[in-house]
Formats: structure tokens, C-alpha cells, sequence
């Protein structure tokens, strides 16, 4: 009996950290193509960085839902199930928010005035960073799930930073001379890049009431 | 010796009903097969039987003595109240419905032993209010470990899963160990059959109700202990098990369903959560007194109906 049980639970976190590099994938596929496109608007390399964090986040869904499956055909507890679930549709939102951001350069090929390019990358890292963030926080949820409250923490951090800058530059994008389009189109950008941050610190939020449960 | 049917019918209904109270929560949640448990619960049912079921033997021969037809009438009327308060709905303990199906025919004949009688009742009082302390001990305890420990989530999963498999078969052996003499006790008080030879059948068949017919107890008891999280159904399933050992020790034939309930309401009392209604404690006081009191009426009536049609 205990292969049985050891081997399902072992699969089922090995097909978490499959999951996990998928997503890796996706947001640096995200990062880089970001990145290319504000040195050098929308080439073929960007292209490319735009399929690619595209065919991660897909990847990353399919083994979701292969997790999910397995997850159903009594490999856990009922309550660890649960929570599993409820935590890796919590991770899902972060890939998926990075292809959309992506997405609208590929799509609507926006003009990145250069005060605004100048502040991307910040906005950038700081996403970034929080997106790490949640890297330890699945790895402390694995190994030492008290560790997840403070990471949760330092992700608000993270989180409130992203949005102080967000507020800073369309502050300056509309009381610019440009069109009011183009200011929109610059805000829903923006918008889009910070739905990263946002989706992790949601996805933290989940992990430390996971570990909060754990405590008898 | 083909009187001892009933004692095996007995054993049979005895390991359908009361398997779902140490594996219930584990096969309802999935986390067993039910193939899986039952075939842990009847060898452990059985080795508790056989190791440590005479305890409860010697108390039924104290508590009345009477020959192997009588027994038969007293398996027979223990047998039917369980199934009677099984359709009622009520839980049913199946020491409760042999002793007071004991006790009437040691009224009728003139052999009962009053001493004893008090022992058993006594214990039937404890079980409930003791498997509550046991079980906020362990809730405590066990809970302090978990803390300090900081299991990661598939650890703290495997640790519950493994904990309730444990706790389980360690809860079918106080079972077999505690239960057995409801089911063959009154053949070995009317000297036909030693105690060890007691064990055996006795073990056989409640290994046979919980192997046949379990399945659906354990599903509907099972969800309703899977409403508390796992660590607390881990802790019910072990303080229910310790306190029938205990009690298996003392050599009393006791409830698991109450102990269980008892258990349930200590979680209750910790959590603040309300895991036990007014109604569940009335069905326990009814359990108390109206199950011996409808064993003791069937028993009463049978004997007296096939003595004066000159049967026995």
C-alpha cells in the first residue's frame, strides 16, 4: 500500500514542478519579449517570444489539468485536494496574465513614447520580482509552509510598489500632448503588465491561508 | 449448536454497522479503497477478537448463566432490536441490546448478578464522556507535535492519510477485542462453548458483516465525520479506538458509535464549532435506555411465549 500512495503523491509533485517551469518559461518569455519590443518594436525575435510565452502558458494548462484528473482520482485528502486546486488556479492566473500583456504589443503594436519606455522596466522588475516571489512561496508551501505568510508579505510589498508606479506614470501619460487613444491604449498596457503582481499577490494570499489551515 | 446462528447473525450486523466507525471517514473520502479497508478492519477485528475478546466473555458469564436455547433467544433478541433501531434510524449499540436482553432472561431465571449489571452500565456512561476527554487530550497533544513539526503539505496529506489507516486498524482490533462477546458471549455463558472458541466465531463474523455489507454504513457514517477536517476525524478515530480498548481491558462490551459521538463533541468543545446537536445527545440518552429496554422486552416476551407453548 505505501508504494501506492507514495507514488501518487510523488508524481503529483513532480507534475507541480513541471507545471512551475512551464510558467517559468511563460514569464520569461514575457520579460524578454518585453524587453525586445521596447528596444527594438515588434521584430521577428519578438514574434517569437510572443508564440513563446504563448505555447508555455498553454503547456502550463494542460498539465493543470492533468494534475487536476489525477488530484480527482483520490491521490490526497479531500481538504489537500481542495487547497491544491484552488492554489494552482490561483498560479494559472500569472501566466496567463503575462501572455495577455504580451499579447496586446503583438496585437496593437503601440507607439512606447520615451518617457514611458524609460519606466517600463521598472514596472517590469518589480513584476518580475514578485512573480520569484511566488516561486519560493510554492517551494516553501512543498518544504516549510509557515515561510509562505512571509512571502505573502513581502509580495504585498511587491504589489502596492508595482501600483504606486503604475499611478506615477499615467499620471505623466495623461497630462502628455498625445492623443487620448493613444493615452488609453498606453494605460490598458501598462494596466496589463501589473495584472502580473496582482494575480500573485491573490495567488500568495491562497498559499498562506493553506498554511494558516495547516495550524492546529 | 446450530443456536449459535443467531450469535453469527448478530456478528454479522455488529461488523456491517460498526466498521464505518473506524473506517468510515477514510473510504468515504476516498483516501481508502473499500476493498482495502475492509480486509484491514476484519483482520484486525479478528485479531482483537481472538488476542483480547475473552475479557468480555468472563463479564457476560458473571452477569447470567442459562443453557444453549436461551442463548439463542438472547442473540436472537439482541439481533432483532439492532435491526429494529436500524431502521428507526437510531444509533444502535449492540452491547446495550444484549445486555438487556441478558439481564431479562437472568430475571427469569433467577441467575442475574446485579454487581456486574452495575459495572456494565457504569462503563456505558464513561464511554461517551470518555472518549470526549481522550479525544481534547489528543487534539492537544498530537496538535502541538503537528506545529512544531511544520509538516509541508503532501507530508502533513500522508502523515493524516497513513494516521487514519493506523488509528483505523488499531479501532477494528479494540473492536473485535471489545465487541466480541456481544456476539457469542451468551453461548459461552451457557458453557457450550469456551471463550476462545467464543473469539473465533465471534471474530469470523463480524469480519463477514464488515467483508459483505459495510460499504453503505461507511459511505453515509463516513461523510458525515469527513464534515470535520482531517486531523480532527484522525483524532475521533483514535480516541474512539482508545477508549474502547481500554474498555476491552476492563472487560465491558461498550459502543463504538458513542464512542465516537463522544469524541465528536470534544472536537466540538475545542473548535467551538457545533459538531453535535441536541437531538444527536437525546438519541444517545434513548440509546441508554430504550435500546436494553426493547432487547429486554423482546427477550422477556419470547421466553415466556415459547416456554408456555412448551417448547423449551
Amino acid at each position: 500500500m505505501s508504494p501506492f500512495f507514495w507514488n501518487k503523491s510523488k508524481s503529483i509533485e513532480e507534475m507541480i514542478e513541471s507545471y512551475m517551469l512551464s510558467v517559468d518559461e511563460c514569464i520569461d518569455a514575457f520579460r524578454e519579449g518585453l524587453e525586445k519590443y521596447l528596444e527594438v518594436g515588434s521584430t521577428e525575435e519578438f514574434v517569437v517570444l510572443n508564440k513563446k510565452a504563448h505555447v508555455a502558458e498553454s503547456r502550463a494548462d494542460d498539465i493543470r489539468r492533468e494534475i487536476e484528473f489525477k488530484l480527482y482520482g483520490r491521490a490526497l485528502l479531500p481538504e489537500s485536494r481542495g487547497d491544491l486546486l484552488g492554489m494552482l488556479e490561483s498560479i494559472d492566473a500569472i501566466p496567463g496574465a503575462a501572455e495577455g500583456s504580451i499579447n496586446i504589443l503583438y496585437i496593437e503594436r503601440p507607439v512606447i513614447p520615451d518617457f514611458v519606455k524609460k519606466v517600463i522596466p521598472e514596472i517590469l522588475d518589480v513584476n518580475i520580482h514578485a512573480y520569484s516571489l511566488i516561486r519560493k512561496a510554492v517551494d516553501a508551501i512543498m518544504n516549510n509552509p509557515r515561510e509562505t505568510l512571509y512571502i505573502d508579505k513581502e509580495i504585498d510589498s511587491r504589489e502596492s510598489e508595482a501600483d504606486k508606479m503604475q499611478q506615477k506614470i499615467l499620471l505623466d501619460i495623461f497630462q502628455s500632448d498625445l492623443e487620448l487613444a493613444h493615452k488609453n491604449q498606453l494605460k490598458a498596457f501598462i494596466s496589463s503588465i501589473n495584472k502580473v503582481s496582482d494575480r500573485c499577490q491573490d495567488s500568495a494570499d491562497r498559499m498562506s491561508i493553506i498554511a494558516i489551515k495547516r495550524r492546529i | 449448536m446450530w443456536q449459535i446462528i443467531s450469535g453469527v447473525f448478530l456478528g454479522w450486523s455488529l461488523g456491517a454497522n460498526d466498521a464505518s466507525n473506524v473506517f468510515g471517514t477514510a473510504v468515504a473520502s476516498r483516501m481508502v479503497k473499500f476493498w482495502t479497508a475492509a480486509i484491514l478492519c476484519s483482520v484486525f477485528v479478528l485479531l482483537g477478537a481472538v488476542l483480547q475478546g475473552s475479557g468480555g466473555m468472563h463479564t457476560y458469564k458473571n452477569l447470567s448463566s442459562y443453557g444453549l436455547n436461551f442463548a439463542f433467544i438472547v442473540s436472537l433478541s439482541g439481533a432483532l432490536t439492532v435491526t429494529v433501531m436500524t431502521i428507526w434510524g437510531l444509533p444502535v449499540s449492540t452491547s446495550q441490546a444484549v445486555v438487556g436482553s441478558m439481564v431479562a432472561m437472568g430475571m427469569l431465571r433467577n441467575s442475574i448478578e446485579w454487581g456486574g449489571l452495575t459495572k456494565v452500565v457504569l462503563c456505558w456512561i464513561g464511554t461517551p464522556v470518555g472518549a470526549m476527554l481522550i479525544a481534547i487530550i489528543l487534539y492537544y497533544v498530537v496538535g502541538e507535535i503537528f506545529n512544531r513539526i511544520d509538516f509541508s503539505l503532501f507530508m502533513y496529506d500522508r502523515v493524516l492519510r497513513w494516521g487514519l489507516i493506523i488509528a483505523g486498524s488499531y479501532g477494528a482490533y479494540a473492536l473485535g477485542a471489545n465487541n466480541v462477546a456481544n456476539v457469542t458471549g451468551p453461548f459461552v455463558a451457557s458453557g457450550e462453548i469456551t471463550p476462545q472458541t467464543g473469539a473465533l466465531i465471534g471474530g469470523l463474523s463480524i469480519g463477514l458483516g464488515v467483508i459483505t455489507f459495510s460499504r453503505t454504513v461507511m459511505m453515509t457514517v463516513g461523510a458525515g465525520l469527513v464534515k470535520l477536517n482531517a486531523f480532527s476525524a484522525f483524532v475521533v478515530v483514535l480516541a474512539e479506538a482508545i477508549t474502547v480498548h481500554i474498555y476491552a481491558e476492563i472487560g465491558v462490551p461498550v459502543s463504538t458509535s458513542q464512542a465516537v459521538v463522544g469524541a465528536v463533541l470534544g472536537i466540538g468543545i475545542i473548535r467551538g464549532v457545533k459538531t453535535v446537536n441536541f437531538g444527536m445527545l437525546a438519541r444517545i440518552i434513548f440509546g441508554w435506555i430504550g435500546t436494553p429496554a426493547i432487547s429486554f422486552a423482546l427477550t422477556w416476551g419470547i421466553t415466556v411465549a415459547v416456554m408456555k407453548a412448551g417448547i423449551l
